[in-house]
């Protein structure tokens, strides 16, 4: 019979091949009944939940694993970036768009813009995977924009030199810190433990660790 | 340095897969486990273990086996782990009966419930979770004729169970 030999991944047509029915199945009726009775209900939290995302019935398990990519970034971060940085030219088209980017989009730049609405922020940043869990300074400029085929959070956050421009990067992985230093701008396109990197620039004497070390910590990708 | 960090977009991959089949996979634990709390954690384990080997899933299309295998082997760790003693079927199928309005439903539950493991999972994996009886078979490690004879031993079990409902029009 067909079922013997059929390969199909197609259920229906595993299940109504053979006019036998060798599995039982070739009542429609009880079948439909059946595969009601086996649609338990789901739990409304599973429904929802992902492993990454919830700590569901494993609180401090999940905790743990919080608490080990919080370490692990604040290693890159304390480990310096001299030693692993990348050179430019290895990662130059990732640097050159950030700054053609960021040049294309210059209110960003300007000093002086009114504040951001925190609730626009975290709107912006779950749109772009992102998530705010700390103090990230005064947001004068944010968008989600397309970037590599990736919708991206582009802000600009007050420095002391003016505005710092930061892309937050999830699907851009870099080997190392990338120094970026063009059309004007310095900064860091930084590799995070967790994948993905944050892209930071502003004008030179600007104290770019501090931002840089303050939305490490403030930042987390929605897992 | 990096070569165990993984993107995002990987996570947003396994995110999307598991929301795609979570339902799917915790109903399979159910029905293997028989236990809600065991299943919801059978499933959380499940997906964490899923999770750090993620790198090993080269084709999304093979993901709901590849999930669905993960689940049952942290199924079976569950229970050489805690060493679990029997399930209280008649409390799990009282539970179940709350939730279902339909009294065939409720029969089919709980008659389910009770099927030996050999009857009740390949009838799960075909009916809930759609896989042919070949592939049941690879999974279970059977013959495709060992799966065709469960399934059809396991829905004449039913169907008694169905005909003994009164006024019930469903069975044959």
């Amino acid at each position: 019979m067909n079922e013997h030999t059929d390969n199909s991944h197609d259920k229906a047509q595993d299940r109504t091949a053979a006019p036998a029915h060798s599995d039982g199945s070739g009542d429609p009726a009880f079948e439909a009944l059946l595969e009601r009775a086996l649609k338990i209900p789901v739990p409304e939290r599973r429904a929802e939940a992902t492993p990454a995302s919830s700590p569901a019935r494993h609180p401090l398990r999940w905790l743990a694993f919080a608490a080990t990519v919080l370490v692990a970034a604040g290693i890159w971060m304390s480990a310096g970036q001299p030693p692993g940085m990348v050179p430019v030219e290895a990662t130059a088209g990732l640097s050159s768009e950030f700054i053609s980017h960021v040049l294309h989009e210059p209110q960003a730049l300007q000093a002086g813009n009114a504040s951001v609405n925190p609730a626009d922020v975290d709107r912006v940043f779950e749109q772009a995977g992102a998530r705010r869990t700390g103090e990230i300074g005064t947001v004068t400029y944010l968008k989600l924009c397309p970037f590599r085929g990736h919708d991206v959070a582009h802000f600009a956050v007050e420095g002391i030199a003016g505005p710092v421009v930061v892309m937050l990067l999830p699907d851009e992985m870099v080997s190392g810190p990338v120094v970026v230093r063009e059309e004007g701008f310095e900064g860091t396109i930084l590799p995070l433990p967790i994948g993905g990197s944050m892209a930071v620039a502003g004008r030179p004497g600007e104290d770019l660790e501090l931002i840089q070390a303050r939305l490490v910590e403030a930042i987390q990708w929605r897992l | 340095m990096t070569a165990n960090v993984t993107t995002l977009g990987e996570r947003r991959r396994y995110d999307d897969l598991v929301a795609h089949y979570r339902n799917d996979l915790y109903r399979y634990a159910f029905w293997l486990s028989r236990d809600p709390d065991v299943a919801e954690d059978v499933v959380q384990e499940a997906m964490l273990r899923a999770w750090k080997k993620f790198s090993d899933l080269r084709e999304t299309s093979q993901a709901k086996p590849w999930l669905l295998t993960i689940v049952r082997r942290e199924n079976a760790r569950y229970f050489e782990r805690q060493r679990a003693g029997s399930v209280d079927l008649d409390q799990v199928a009282g539970e179940l009966a709350v939730s279902g309005d339909d009294p065939d439903i409720a029969v089919l539950r709980e008659g389910i419930l009770r099927l030996e493991t050999d009857y009740r999972e390949p009838l799960v994996l075909q009916v809930l979770m759609g896989f042919s009886t070949q592939e049941i078979a690879d999974i279970l490690e059977l013959t495709q004729g060992a799966v065709l004879t469960r399934l059809h031993r396991a829905r004449g079990k039913l169907k008694v169970l169905l005909a003994d409902v009164p006024g019930d029009g469903t069975q044959q």
